[in-house]
């Protein structure tokens, strides 16, 4: 039985609302106890003296460029960037290229990563063809394969429909759908947000209902849909407030 | 003085001296300006990224008068259209060693990213829909000429204030000196934000309220090719911001009516109001010279 101690770091467990120096026990990679001064004859000991010990984090949007963009970063390399700042597990955006709207692309991330990866890599499929915003992705076959949930990423989708049809799809294969959030019509050619900043510096603004705008009709068509809405990175004040209300009403929506 | 690249961060000290230096370059009534030897031997290099007509032969001019040599680069016939990047263009003309680059770019902000990298003084002579500093300066030189004070004179000024860099480095200048500043245009041209710029703006859509015991009007010019969507039904502009004769008779009998140009006669100012004894738009353009005489020889010599 392998056994390590993790001595003197600082010990955060949000989950028991621990948060002191202390001794983490494992055996086997299975945590045994944490506590104060814990020794073993034969335990492996690393010395955490001055840093943070956590449970892995995860991060549910990240950027992996393979494939299509292997010269900036690799699965592989993405995956140790994300153990070196403590993340376990990550979920990479289907902005590569091809774009992850199908099963092969899901698999050869799910494989690349299986091989490669020193972290969990969870895949998220696009909501339709090309992330192009008309076409529905193949959401049930990637689910199959292995993707946790759908999003176009960075391109809103701006067809109604389109993405009303994808949120009935995804919600009878239960996967969540993450969309971000904004009218593209409001926010074309802009630089920065809209406000005395932007007045000030000549830029041209993105006003903050650019955001709102996408957050009611998606929070409206998940109410319809019944399916798992993600708005992701919120921004806006009023989006807040909206997904606040939409909590209020039980849908499953998050931010 | 190094470089000027806006209103925004000068001081009225600063502005006054330019301002009083400039008309020591006015030639007298009647004559010719005179040659100067103020900047003999010193090199201005005049970059163009967006054209211009009027900024750039003012410029030119104003080098030559102070006996410097001057040369002209229009960045369509530049390596900037063959894809060098901004950086390296200016390096490169550094190189050639100018003593000042005096530039005009369609980004806002993109002169003052050049000065973090270049120790060669940059003119602003515009940037995007940012300041047009010299344009300012001109303006409150031709006031001044009129006869007024700045403090407490009220200043209105009608058309694309959102998108005007004329209009910012008017309203940066007036407030430091204590003008009344009513900014006027359709609402969609208008950002409330604007009032947050600086001290003693007023924001209104109403045109005749706007021109109400004005000294000054400034007319901005309707910049169809900037506009990037509808922000206005264009077809009925002149009606509602257009500059007509009878609009003058709400505004103080000696109000002085300003255009930087180059103006569209019927679309945001009639004829008879541009060719009247109230326009100052000419004499706008005269002042262009001294002021940047002026602007020219404080950045290279002091």
């Amino acid at each position: 039985m392998a056994q390590l101690i993790i001595k003197n770091g600082r010990v955060i467990d949000p989950a028991t609302g621990r948060n002191e120096v202390a001794d983490v026990w494992l055996e086997d990679g299975f945590i045994k106890g944490v506590g104060q001064g814990i020794t073993s004859a034969n335990a492996q000991v690393f010395d955490a003296t001055g840093l943070i010990v956590t449970p892995g984090f995860i991060d549910m949007h990240v950027h992996l460029r393979e494939p299509g963009f292997e010269h900036a970063e690799t699965i592989e390399s993405g995956a140790r960037a994300a153990a070196a700042g403590g993340f376990t597990s990550i979920c990479p955006m289907p902005n590569t290229s091809p774009v992850n709207d199908n099963a092969t692309v899901t698999s050869y991330i799910i494989d690349k990563a299986r091989q490669h990866a020193v972290v969990n890599v969870f895949p998220i499929g696009a909501i339709t063809k090309g992330s192009a915003g008309e076409e529905l992705a193949s959401i049930g076959s990637m689910k199959n394969a292995g993707a946790v949930a759908i999003s176009d990423d960075g391109r809103p989708v701006m067809n109604a429909r389109v993405m009303r049809r994808a949120m009935e799809f995804a919600r009878s294969f239960n996967l969540p759908v993450i969309d971000h959030c904004e009218d593209l019509h409001l926010s074309a050619g802009g630089d920065m947000h809209e406000g005395t900043t932007s007045v000030r510096l000549g830029l041209r603004g993105i006003p903050g209902c650019s955001e709102d705008v996408m957050v009611a009709r998606d929070i409206l068509l998940a109410e319809v849909t019944g399916a798992r809405f993600h708005v992701a990175h919120i921004s806006a004040r009023h989006s807040v407030e909206m997904v606040a209300f939409a909590k209020q009403r039980a849908l499953p929506v998050t931010a | 003085m190094r470089g000027l690249l806006g209103i925004e961060n000068l001081t009225r000290g600063e502005i006054e001296a330019i301002l009083e230096r400039a008309r020591d370059f006015q030639p007298p009534e009647g004559e010719g300006f005179r040659r100067l030897d103020l900047l003999k031997g010193r090199t201005l290099v005049n970059l163009f990224f967006e054209t211009s007509t009027r900024t750039r032969t003012s410029f030119e001019l104003a080098a030559k008068r102070l006996g410097a040599d001057a040369i002209s680069i229009a960045a369509q016939s530049s390596s900037v259209s063959k894809g060098e990047s901004l950086v390296d263009t200016l390096n490169t003309l550094a190189a050639m060693r100018p003593d000042a680059i005096i530039m005009r770019h369609s980004a806002s902000g993109a002169p003052h990213f050049l000065q973090r990298h270049l120790a060669i003084p940059i003119i602003n002579a515009g940037d995007g829909t940012h300041e047009h500093p010299t344009q300012a300066l001109l303006d409150a030189r031709t006031i001044l000429d009129r006869g007024a004070k700045l403090e407490g004179l009220k200043v209105v000024i009608i058309g694309d204030i959102a998108h005007s860099r004329v209009a910012r480095s008017n309203i940066y200048l007036l407030s430091k000196f204590g003008a009344q500043i009513v900014l006027c245009g359709p609402a969609s041209l208008l950002p409330v934000e604007l009032k947050d710029l600086a001290p003693g703006i007023t924001l209104t859509t109403n045109m005749t309220e706007a021109i109400q015991d004005a000294n000054v009007i400034m007319m901005l010019r309707v910049q169809l090719e900037r506009q990037h969507e509808a922000s206005f039904p264009a077809a009925e502009y002149f009606q509602f911001y257009g500059l007509r004769l009878d609009h003058l008779k709400h505004a103080r009998p000696d109000v002085i009516v300003m255009h930087p140009g180059p103006i569209n006669r019927g679309r945001e100012i009639s004829s008879e109001v541009a060719d009247s004894q109230r326009s100052a738009i000419l004499n706008q353009v005269e002042n262009g010279i001294s002021v940047r005489m002026a602007v020219l020889e404080r950045v290279l010599t002091h």
